[in-house]
């Protein structure tokens, strides 16, 4: 079994984005178990808010949330803001900074709440209005955008058991007769003349407007499994069994759908501590365990060679993962990132520069590859300052920092 | 260490690989060019202006070339338009019945219209493409279509029109495994950050690259700097250890994707070329200038995909936004062919055009279009120009009111990986489709 700093790393790793170096003088000594109890009770964060309003905006948002998860109070709720960003997203190619951040509130409030209301919510949002182009559609010519990625990305998943192109259609027409106003207001709101003024069968329900739509895809048993899947597969880090899924689902299902059940029923699970280095590390994941390890701001526009800038993702189906991380050309950027900053990192301890640097990228439980690697990088330069530079840059780029 | 690059360098430098980035490729993006970002709604400030008053060109068609006869010779660049390209505009069917009918808000008007016979032509804003000749093939897809984004793409990307679970490799990852050399570095190459699955090989190497500027960083460094000699010997030092990992498991990964990086990274060194090359300081642009500068060092780099990370998804304002994809993907691959002459691979380079689907028949509400079936696709390079298989019907459509294809995605395959390559079909298929014959100008 790995010692208990091994494993506070690791529930810090999933439970939160990282390594804090506050973190880990907190946990000193802690058992695993109270570990993640004590992140558990742990309150939301509430940030003050981006200053938005100059030509800086797309920038300034990301960097905000990046601060904010880089913080060493950020905990399970900011990680389950991210979770859901990840899930349910929409992106500034798109929509504008203020209305992504208008969704992005609405994320903060529901992360840990209840799911139901979390969708129904985003389904009338009016920067997903505009990203899955649901603003203008029409009952009798509705846009199918919505309706298809609704349950194809957001709550079910792709299954040819659970709904069809005629649903796709069908839900199009509940989900229309939402608009965003074109002026600088951007209110939401809607038109009765554009919207379903009959019924359709959706999802083997009979179905009137968007709010039964959300409640028929929320009340399909897909919805929990869907839902309990990607969370256990974001924390956990592997997917869970079909026995496990089903227990999961039905703590979801009977809790109403309610977040926090779920995500303490996946942690808390005898195996979750065993679920060690079993996926690679998201770019964010990456870039803000980077900055606790050099202990400097490293700017977010970095996330761009990495291909993951918050609030930007590529394409509605958010980010892809795991195994598309590891890339020759995300492995050039960590080298040019590590090079460029690794020189305004602290001094290591003389005495014993590597565990030093190890503790401080959180990595208890190294290979003895990579051992051998830094051994060698300790005899290579003269300086203090330069061995510091090094072995920050080297930890930086190894194979064991790159996982989650 | 070089010297850090300022804010806007980097953010430039951030953006030719940055859409690639984040979807290896080939994915939608929703218009992602700086430009759009200062916007508060891109959406608001797109024109059409580029699409309907493009003059229509007079310059006279270059000679047409023909391939080089040395199969091993031969090299591929895929033009993923990701998001769905809609066939009907872009080979606008301006003279067959219907078109004007399913098109009430969306059609391509018959004066923007380059025409190919008197049912067909190329949206104006193709007029390069136009004019250097392309082999077009009508109703491309699939005969059991799907409406998702994923399934479709997954199909394409693994080279199935029916089933995107039949393989565990990607369609150009097999190609590159059947005609690359195990030895080099990367037969296949990406365009973006992140690993691609239509790369996924068996045999030879295949990796993603957003562009080629961080390659000093690990290779390379001075002799006299001993701080960067060392990073750089440690950097490529984690390729070479086992790990502690699990056999097949993500550190294994990391360590082999190192050792690649590295080894890569020192067959290319640096192309120290300045400036844009000629080609839209954008990401496809400068994506289509990396894929020429791979192809013409020899490095074993046979295949090239470059995803054009713009949206082609276009469910609303079809009209005020295809016109300038159209024009971006014209400019784009007319600055890619003067840079071919230049380099002398005109013969030895064949551009294919790919796209999950196309889109529907019928306009919506939003005067876009939504997720259909068969679209076009577009052989340039050494091939006889001029329209390949049979566009679909305009009057006779599927039960979702859809175009049915005529030509099955594989055929398409099938018609690179045979008449381009050499490669028999059923090699990097799982069935025997038929290829389309005379495409290719052979001496």
């Amino acid at each position: 079994m790995a010692n208990d700093n091994a494993l506070t790393s690791h529930v810090l790793r999933r439970l939160t984005f990282g390594m804090h170096p506050e973190r880990l003088a907190q946990f000193e000594g802690a058992a695993p178990a109270d570990v993640i109890e004590q992140l558990l009770a742990e309150p939301a964060l509430e940030p003050a808010g981006p200053e938005l309003g100059s030509d800086d905006d797309y920038s300034q948002l990301p960097e905000w949330w990046l601060r904010v998860m880089s913080r060493a109070d950020a905990g399970v709720h900011e990680r389950m803001v991210w979770f859901w960003h990840t899930l349910i997203t929409s992106g500034l190619s798109k929509v504008n900074p203020a209305l992504m951040y208008r969704q992005h509130k609405l994320l903060r409030e529901h992360a840990l709440g209840n799911f139901r209301d979390l969708l129904q919510a985003m389904a009338v949002d009016a920067a997903m209005l505009y990203w899955l182009d649901g603003s203008g559609s029409t009952a009798e010519e509705p846009n199918e955008n919505f309706a298809r990625e609704v349950m194809e990305l957001f709550a079910l998943g792709r299954n040819e058991d659970v709904y069809d192109e005629a649903d796709v259609r069908a839900g199009a027409k509940a989900f229309a007769g939402w608009w965003v106003d074109g002026d600088n207001s951007d209110e939401v709101r809607f038109d009765p003349d554009s919207a379903l003024t009959s019924s359709v069968q959706f999802l083997g329900a009979t179905v009137r407007n968007a709010e039964d739509a959300i409640n028929a895809i929320c009340d399909h048993p897909q919805c929990a499994r869907h839902i309990a899947g990607r969370l256990a597969h974001a924390l956990a880090g592997s997917e869970p069994s079909e026995d496990r899924l089903s227990e999961l689902a039905a703590i979801f299902t009977d809790s109403g759908l309610e977040v926090r059940p779920l995500v303490e029923a996946i942690v808390r699970d005898i195996g979750f501590l065993d679920q060690r280095r079993n996926r690679p590390r998201s770019s964010v994941e990456w870039l803000i365990s980077l900055r606790h390890l050099f202990n400097v701001e490293i700017e977010g526009y970095y996330l761009d060679g990495l291909g993951q800038t918050p609030f930007d993702p590529p394409n509605v189906a958010g980010w892809p993962g795991d195994n598309r991380w590891v890339s020759a050309g995300n492995d050039l950027t960590k080298a040019q990132i590590a090079s460029d900053r690794a020189g305004d990192t602290a001094t290591l301890d003389e005495a014993d520069p590597l565990s030093d640097v190890l503790a401080r990228a959180g990595l208890f439980e190294v290979s003895d590859a990579t051992i051998s690697v830094l051994t060698d990088a300790i005899d290579a330069v003269e300086s203090r300052r330069d061995l510091s530079t090094l072995l920050h840059a080297l930890v930086a780029c190894s194979p064991e920092f790159s996982l989650a | 260490m070089p010297a850090s690059v300022s804010r806007r360098e980097l953010l430039k430098w951030a953006s030719a690989g940055a859409g690639a980035a984040a979807v290896g490729g080939a994915t939608w993006m929703v218009g992602r060019s700086d430009a759009d970002h200062m916007a508060p709604n891109p959406r608001a400030t797109s024109t059409s202006s580029s699409g309907t008053n493009a003059p229509r060109t007079t310059a006279v068609a270059p000679a047409a070339i023909a391939a080089v006869g040395d199969l091993s010779q031969r090299l591929l660049v895929v033009v993923e338009m990701g998001g769905g390209n809609d066939g009907m505009s872009t080979l606008v069917p301006y003279g067959m019945s219907g078109y004007y009918d399913l098109r009430q808000r969306t059609a391509v008007s018959e004066t923007d219209v380059l025409p190919l016979d008197d049912q067909v032509g190329f949206h104006a804003n193709l007029a390069n493409i136009h004019r250097r000749g392309a082999a077009v093939l009508q109703g491309v897809g699939s005969s059991t279509p799907d409406g998702s984004h994923f399934e479709m793409m997954a199909r394409w990307w693994s080279g199935d029109p029916v089933n995107s679970r039949s393989f565990d490799t990607g369609f150009l990852g097999r190609l590159a495994d059947a005609i690359g050399d195990p030895a080099a570095a990367a037969v296949a190459v990406s365009v973006g950050s992140s690993s691609h699955p239509a790369l996924l090989s068996k045999k030879v190497g295949t990796l993603a690259i957003p562009n080629a500027d961080a390659i000093g960083y690990v290779v390379g460094a001075a002799d006299d700097d001993t701080l960067r000699q060392a990073f750089q010997r440690g950097f490529a030092a984690f390729g070479e250890g086992a790990g502690g990992g699990a056999p097949g498991g993500f550190e294994e990964l990391l360590r082999a994707v190192r050792a690649q990086t590295v080894q890569f990274a020192g067959t290319v060194g640096e192309f120290g070329e300045e400036g844009d090359g000629g080609y839209p300081d954008d990401s496809f642009g400068q994506g289509l200038r990396l894929a020429a500068q791979l192809l013409s060092v020899d490095l074993g780099v046979r295949i090239v995909h470059v995803p054009m990370n713009q949206d082609f998804d276009t469910h609303d304002d079809h009209s005020g936004r295809h016109p300038d994809l159209m024009k971006a993907l014209d400019t784009s691959l007319e600055a890619l062919f003067v840079d071919l002459e230049a380099r002398g691979l005109s013969d030895r380079v064949l551009v294919m055009t790919t796209s999950e689907f196309g889109r529907t028949a019928r306009d919506n509400a939003s005067a876009g279009l939504d997720h259909g079936t068969a679209s076009v696709a577009m052989l340039m390079g050494p091939v006889n120009a001029g329209l390949y298989g049979e566009h679909p019907s305009l009057t006779d459509l599927d039960e979702n009111s859809d175009l049915v294809a005529t030509v099955g995605f594989d055929q398409y395959y099938a018609t690179v990986a045979d008449g381009w390559f050499g490669v028999p079909a059923s090699d990097v298929l799982n069935s025997t489709p038929e290829a389309l014959t005379g495409v290719f100008r052979t001496a």
